[in-house]
């Protein structure tokens, strides 16, 4: 092994964090209101349970294709909080908050009105609501000699209650047969999702997150503040630019899978944060790996612990985020004394 | 030794408002300047301008005989270093590690630090008295502390022309005096020049080479500290009574109230 401390730490890192997705991910598999288990995976590896079992079919159509969405999408919604809070140099800062979600939403409800498929009709008419909500939110007061961070995270606020009242119109206007899937893709929904959306979706976001992991060092030099990054020979304008158009392109096609989860893009980088430092190079492999464990294990949550039916994913990442979240900030050294 | 810095005919503003007015001056190489002035004169703008942070227009300054317009980022970051006014950090990184990202302009994508990297923290740790503080995250260090942190940073970029802005402010006299002494020998060294804004009179009288005196964005007296530290120059445009004597054991001048 390489004797760089930096790589060694990256490994490390992604290592442990990589063992907690595999955990995830064979509960994620393994348990479910029908009798397909791990059991039933090995069988199928060892070839004694065959290829046509309903068990099998259970594993393969329908509980893997929603692990592995429920991974990308928590991988992606924490890593868009962490850029979120690396460029507006600002720990509130997150997709949810910020209203790109609910751009997002606008357009992908706009999409679902319009009759549009999940993939890609659905998510391009999302990402331009993300984009649009960014543009308004970002990149205006971007434009200006001076940069008024607060000035952000108010237009972002607003622009998410805008957001919410358009949606809440659209739904006021949608059929009944519509209303109740709308409502529940709302608070995120993971259900439903087929094997060939989720290889698109996942192929789509690949290139998004090796594009941030490259970006990784500039970003700790961003983190320190424009003027900083900029002395320090940091092209600050294209970087943020580059990081906001692939954050918003990954927020989009994510909520157009999955609805609106929010609380991940919070609590995955700031518990991320406060266990391994501030350096990006070791926290966007983490938020990656640890937000898709995050996730799974929430979404598993949400299929196991209603009687009947399930719960809309955002509840429970929002009921075990939230607690966890302001226990941790509290236990933290730094953040007491800054 | 050439000039590293000449500034030509600089004027500046935000929209309308005026902040530098015809500024001229050249920095040789191995020198200590410092920008003194009143409150809101333009001191800051000036060095965010040398820094590259406001852009500067076309043909008013140069960085080695060449418009700082044409230069990269990163070869710009090669050439100045800057230590902001205030600087507040409430993300968790280890001193060590800030003080490496000084490097930046030297290294890779990624930023993959080199033993010879290490060593410059190492050495730059010390010279600024923060050794025992190393592996202190950046929001538990005490105001003056950051303060040095930030120059151990600028001096681990290893730039020719090192920029200051009001480094003193929050130091305690000890460390104002060994900052001062820390930055004196660089320039005397031939490491660096030194561009600096401060408050402190009586320091730049004593330790500067080059003094420019700035009142409402324009040039009030520029020149040795002999030169511009004269009673009523100094009167006028700090509104106050003051006293100026040569200090006879260094030859240089002393400012009080009078």
């Amino acid at each position: 092994m390489t004797t760089d401390p930096l790589v060694r730490r990256i490994v490390s890192v992604s290592l442990l964090t990589g063992i907690l997705l595999a955990l995830a991910w064979a509960a994620g598999v393994a348990l479910g209101s029908s009798d397909a288990g791990l059991a039933t995976l090995l069988g199928r590896l060892w070839g004694d349970v065959p290829a046509d079992d309903t068990r099998w079919t259970i594993i393969r159509c329908l509980r893997f294709p929603r692990v592995m969405l429920a991974t990308l999408v928590g991988a992606g919604l924490s890593l868009g909080g962490l850029v979120f809070q690396d460029i507006l140099r600002n720990p509130l800062a997150e997709p949810y908050v910020l209203g790109v979600s609910g751009g997002a939403a606008v357009g992908a409800i706009i999409g679902i009105m319009m009759g549009l498929a999940a993939f890609p009709g659905t998510a391009l008419t999302a990402f331009a609501g993300s984009m649009a909500t960014l543009v308004i939110v970002i990149w205006l007061p971007l434009r200006q000699a001076v940069l008024h961070r607060e000035m952000i995270l108010l237009a972002g606020v607003m622009i998410n209650a805008l957001c919410g009242a358009a949606i809440m119109f659209m739904v006021s206007m949608s059929t009944d047969a519509r209303l109740h899937r709308i409502l529940y893709w709302l608070m995120g929904d993971l259900a439903g999702a087929a094997s060939t959306e989720v290889l698109a979706v996942g192929l789509a976001l690949l290139p998004c997150f090796l594009i941030i992991f490259f970006l990784s060092h500039r970003m700790n030099l961003l983190l320190l503040g424009q003027d900083m990054a900029q002395t320090m020979g940091v092209n600050v304008r294209r970087l943020v630019l580059t990081l906001l158009t692939v954050t918003s392109l990954m927020v989009g096609l994510i909520v157009s899978m999955s609805g609106l989860v929010g609380f991940v893009g919070l609590v995955i980088p700031h518990t991320l944060r406060l266990w391994l430092g501030a350096d990006h190079r070791v926290l966007v492999p983490a938020c990656i790996l640890g937000g898709g464990a995050y996730l799974t294990i929430c979404d598993l949550l949400a299929r196991m612990l209603p009687q009947q039916g399930e719960l809309p994913v955002g509840v429970v990442t929002a009921l075990i985020g939230a607690p966890m979240f302001i226990f941790f900030l509290f236990r933290s050294k730094t953040w007491a004394t800054s | 030794m050439g000039d590293i810095l000449k500034v030509r005919a600089l004027s500046f503003g935000y929209g309308r408002h005026r902040v530098l007015d015809n500024i001229r001056f050249f920095a040789p190489s191995g020198a200590f300047f410092i920008i003194l002035g009143p409150n809101g004169s333009g001191k800051t703008t000036l060095l965010k301008l040398v820094a590259g942070i406001l852009p500067a227009p076309t043909g008013t300054l140069f960085l080695k005989d060449r418009d700082i317009g044409e230069y990269s980022a990163r070869e710009l970051a090669r050439l100045t270093s800057y230590v902001p006014q205030h600087h507040h950090q409430n993300f968790p990184f280890r001193l060590f590690d800030f003080v490496l990202m000084g490097r930046a302009p030297h290294l890779g994508l990624m930023g993959q630090a080199g033993d010879d990297d290490r060593r410059r923290v190492t050495e730059a740790l010390a010279i600024t008295d923060l050794s025992p503080k190393s592996d202190c995250l950046l929001p538990t260090l005490s105001g003056g502390e950051a303060q040095r942190a930030l120059v151990a940073k600028a001096i681990c970029q290893d730039t020719p022309l090192l920029l200051l802005d009001e480094p003193t402010a929050s130091l305690d006299l000890g460390h104002q005096v060994r900052l001062m002494e820390l930055l004196s020998d660089l320039c005397r060294q031939g490491r660096c020049s030194v561009v600096m804004v401060s408050h402190d009179l009586n320091l730049a009288a004593r330790y500067a080479d080059h003094i420019l005196l700035l009142s409402d964005g324009k040039t009030a007296a520029r020149g040795n500290p002999r030169d511009v530290f004269k009673r009523d120059i100094l009167e006028t445009i700090y509104q106050c009574r003051l006293q100026v004597e040569i200090d006879a054991a260094v030859g240089r001048p002393s400012i009080r109230l009078a």
